[in-house]
């Protein structure tokens, strides 16, 4: 392999060369499905973080999906197509979390009362339980706020790069991180259940 | 210098973007004597964990949600070829002549062509302006003129009745109807009243049709919509109701399950499942196996479904039925890989295997697969009682 072949590739490694990308600005449909298919994954599991079932993420991704091809024409390249489709998935993701009809579906998660089995009881059926209560809690954070706690605490992005995700001041994000976690965590040490995520793991930090 | 709660409490949020290492030291120099803040600590780390997992979905799905959206676009827009550098000082010349010589035809009053062009434009491009065609429309109690635009996101309602251009669609309202139109998702939402919609299939882009208890999706097809009921007369739609979707094709109509004075509510499978669980710890393992496939035939969601038969799993483990515990542990495993319930199944069904080189096998296949899993202490430590 010659220098000029390895340079291109190492261009395109993270990135899509050119080429491909102006296929996709002129709707080329094999480029679309070549591009948007391979960067799917991780917008599936950003959104999975932030929404609970599959039929919604599938909803979500065909959502983003379709907003990524009607605007890539637009798209210029001054991020990544991964950070361009992350900052799309994040605002339909927002809009859907801001439903008033999910609501009504936290309540019957709230209000499952865990079963503890005797051979099982103790590591499988408890992080299950932890997870759905967990999850119950973040559900009930004001969506903005939900989301910036979940892209830098859990998904370990930097303020900046939540910040540009959303649209906003690194300040804001800040100020939504803040109040979320300090929202989550009241309510957590207030529930009975999971107390225990308070306590230090195996007797040490 | 000491750091200060709020101080700290910044760098645990920021643990797993990475601290730098004067940083994390300051940190756990806090955490060491202050207990409220290494109690937080302690939840905060626990909350990624439990909730960074995350999934993927199966290629299927993700195929079907990229195809779709493929499907629903509208024609691309022509890309602009670049202009030889000649062009630009030619151009003006070339559009002053036009213009002079358009001026010369054309008559004082706009002709059909100019009207046209001067027409209010839709969302994608003006093949499609929304207006009224015919009827009485009102918008907050303005009435429409025949012919006049229907501005995006408007509430209109008829009282003798109407029909409307909304994108690629005919939709007429019947009398006494009221529908909200979103322009940028090609949606009418239906909140009084019945409609007849007839969409044309050639830009091939999505329309929609929904009420507050279902949706209509649609792709070039004649159907009429109630608050109850959708029938179609021509092609293809798609009915989407909370979980459930049916597919309906020209003759075929579909209604609302009406709640019944009698007895049988809707079925709630979130509150099946849990029934299920509160009557499995009370071990009566019947009653619960009956709700859960009550709740299994019901159209459970995807997670619904793996928390169900999961449940079924812990029925059979409680009922003193290991070999079909670890069958049904291995399905969901199998069933809904890339999930939590699958790694706890996959961890389940390796803890329930009695033989221990079948043992050894499935719990290093599960660390293998979740090297930084749940259950990965527990799994190293059984499987260095089983000799590795």
């Amino acid at each position: 392999m010659n220098v000029r072949t390895k340079l291109r590739e190492v261009a395109t490694v993270g990135a899509w060369d050119e080429r491909t990308l102006a296929a996709c600005r002129g709707g080329d449909r094999a480029a679309l499905e070549r591009v948007l298919g391979a960067e799917s994954p991780a917008i599936e599991r950003t959104l999975s973080r932030l929404v609970g079932t599959r039929a919604e993420v599938e909803d979500l991704l065909q959502r983003t999906l379709l907003a990524a091809i009607e605007a890539f024409p637009r798209f210029r390249g001054e991020a990544s197509v991964k950070t361009w489709l992350t900052s799309i998935a994040i605002r339909i993701a927002h809009a859907e979390l801001a439903q008033p009809h999910r609501a009504r579906r936290l309540e019957l998660v709230v209000a499952n009362e865990p079963v503890v089995l005797p051979e099982l009881g103790d590591s499988v059926v408890d992080e299950r339980r932890l997870r759905e209560r967990v999850q119950s809690h973040l559900a009930t954070l004001d969506p903005k706020k939900r989301i910036a706690f979940v892209l830098h605490v859990v998904e370990g992005r930097s303020v900046e790069e939540v910040a540009a995700l959303a649209g906003v001041s690194q300040a804001t994000i800040k100020s939504r991180i803040f109040f979320a976690r300090r929202k989550l965590v009241k309510r957590m040490q207030h529930d009975a259940l999971l107390r225990e995520l308070f306590e230090p793991r195996g007797g040490g930090r | 210098m000491k750091l200060a709660c709020w101080r700290a409490e910044a760098l645990l949020d920021r643990r797993r973007s990475g601290l730098d290492e004067p940083e994390r030291m300051r940190l756990e120099e806090h955490l060491s004597a202050c207990a409220a803040c290494a109690e937080r600590g302690n939840a905060l780390a626990r909350v990624v964990e439990l909730v960074e997992e995350g999934f993927e979905l199966a290629p299927s799905q993700r195929s079907r949600a990229l195809r779709r959206a493929l499907s629903s676009r509208s024609a691309p827009a022509p890309v602009r070829a670049e202009r030889p550098l000649w062009q630009w000082f030619f151009a003006p010349i070339a559009v002053s002549a036009v213009a002079i010589a358009l001026l010369a035809l054309t008559a004082p009053a706009p002709g059909p062509s100019l009207r046209a062009f001067a027409a209010p434009r839709g969302i994608d491009g003006a093949r499609y302006p929304d207006r009224l065609t015919k009827g009485d429309v009102s918008v907050d109690g303005a009435k429409l003129a025949t012919g006049q635009a229907v501005a995006a996101g408007a509430e209109l309602e008829s009282a003798q009745g109407a029909t409307l251009r909304l994108a690629q669609a005919e939709v007429a309202l019947a009398a006494g109807s009221r529908v909200r139109w979103d322009a940028e998702r090609r949606l009418v939402t239906l909140e009084a009243g019945s409609v007849h919609v007839e969409v044309d299939p050639r830009p091939r882009q999505s329309f929609g049709v929904e009420t507050s208890r279902f949706r209509v999706e649609v792709l070039g097809t004649v159907f009429d919509v109630s608050l109850v009921d959708v029938s179609v007369r021509r092609g293809h739609v798609r009915v989407v109701a909370g979980e459930l979707e049916t597919d309906l094709v020209a003759g075929q109509r579909w209604r609302v399950e009406e709640p019944s004075t009698s007895s049988k509510p809707r079925v709630d499978v979130a509150g099946l499942l849990a029934q299920a669980r509160a009557r499995l710890a009370a071990r009566d393992v019947a009653a619960a196996r009956r709700d859960v496939n009550a709740a299994l035939g019901a159209n459970p969601s995807a997670t619904e479904d793996a928390e169900a038969r999961s449940l079924l799993a812990d029925c059979a483990l409680v009922s003193g039925e290991r070999a079909e515990a670890a069958r049904r542990y291995a399905e969901v495993a199998r069933e809904h890989a890339g999930t939590p319930a699958a790694e706890t199944a996959e961890f389940a069904a390796a803890r329930l295997e009695s033989d221990p080189s079948r043992a050894r096998a499935l719990l290093a296949a599960y660390l293998a697969k979740y090297p930084k899993g749940r259950f990965h202490e527990e799994a190293e430590q059984r499987l260095g009682a089983l000799g590795r």
